[in-house]
């Protein structure tokens, strides 16, 4: 055995020698067991995402509005066209009833 | 325990027996309060005419109309309460523009519908202006119906109006409306002669 080797087992016997932990360490681990996990922080999500889920918001709100306004429209067309037919209607038969009332005074 | 059962179905037989019977006796009787709807397709007159009013309202529409018709405005005040209660207003009218470029026929092809409950009311019968009857689908006091069938020289005009219909108030309409005499209005507008005073 050469002096060289003397020194290498000298150095891993410190390096590998037992040394007691600090004091107070073992409290610190079973406090921090025992302790209750805090909730995951709330983030904004990323930016593209923000955009796309705003664009998909206004796209199916303006699909939504014009749906809405076709069938109101449509709605409003039919209400007129069957308001005019009304009048239409009610002036032909009131014409021929007064015909016949005017006929049926003169007799 | 099977007695008690046995009852039990002969009774809820029953019910359903009892309830049929009170559903097909209602349906026509709510079918009769309401009128009858006449055929006024005639296809073969539209091709020859040179105006046609095609009107055809059924008791959704009338009620749509009623929504738009003004409550401010007199004329349209009177028709939205003429409406009220009505099932439904068909109208057809044709104008030609020489005499005899319609079957005569065309009249008998809707009297020919009419049922026992359709009472001729007014008949005028007139060689150089225009007939007009009128035709009632009265049970018992009510009139539910009306049917009016005109026929000139060069004008055929047939009017299915369903529901309950006020008469005066309907002959009252004209004088009330903005345009009074549409008849004779329309006429004088095509250059016709006034066949009516």
């Amino acid at each position: 055995m050469t002096v060289d080797d003397n020194n290498i087992d000298h150095e891993l016997q410190q390096a590998l020698a037992r040394t007691s932990a600090p004091d107070g360490f073992a409290k610190r681990v079973l406090a921090r067991l025992g302790e209750p996990e805090t909730p995951r922080q709330w983030r904004w999500p990323a930016a593209s995402t923000l955009r796309r889920l705003a664009a998909a918001v206004v796209l199916t709100a303006a699909l939504g509005g014009l749906t809405v306004h076709q069938i109101t429209e449509h709605r409003r067309t039919e209400g007129e066209r069957a308001r005019r037919e009304v009048m239409t209607a009610l002036h032909i038969a009131s014409a021929k009833m007064r015909v016949a009332q005017r006929a049926v005074t003169h007799d | 325990m099977q007695t008690k059962g046995t009852d039990m179905n002969a009774t809820r037989l029953f019910l359903s027996f009892l309830l049929t019977i009170i559903a097909s006796a209602a349906f026509p009787l709510s079918a009769e309060a309401q009128g009858t709807r006449i055929n006024l397709d005639f296809p073969d007159i539209a091709a020859k005419a040179s105006e046609t009013v095609d009107v055809t309202l059924d008791g959704a529409m009338l009620r749509l109309a009623a929504r738009f018709l003004s409550s401010t405005d007199a004329d349209e005040r009177a028709a939205k309460e003429m409406i009220n209660g009505l099932s439904g207003i068909y109208v057809r009218s044709y104008e030609f523009d020489h005499e005899g470029e319609y079957d005569k026929s065309l009249a008998d092809r809707v009297r020919t519908q009419l049922g026992p409950s359709w009472k001729k009311i007014v008949k005028v019968t007139s060689r150089t202006k225009e007939d007009v009857d009128i035709y009632a689908d009265m049970h018992g006091d009510a009139i539910t119906g009306l049917l009016i069938i005109s026929a000139e020289p060069k004008e055929f005009t047939v009017v299915n109006i369903i529901g309950p219909v006020d008469l005066e108030r309907l002959a009252g309409l004209e004088g009330q409306f903005g345009i009074p005499h549409i008849s004779r209005d329309a006429k004088g507008k095509h250059g016709k002669e006034d066949h009516h005073d």
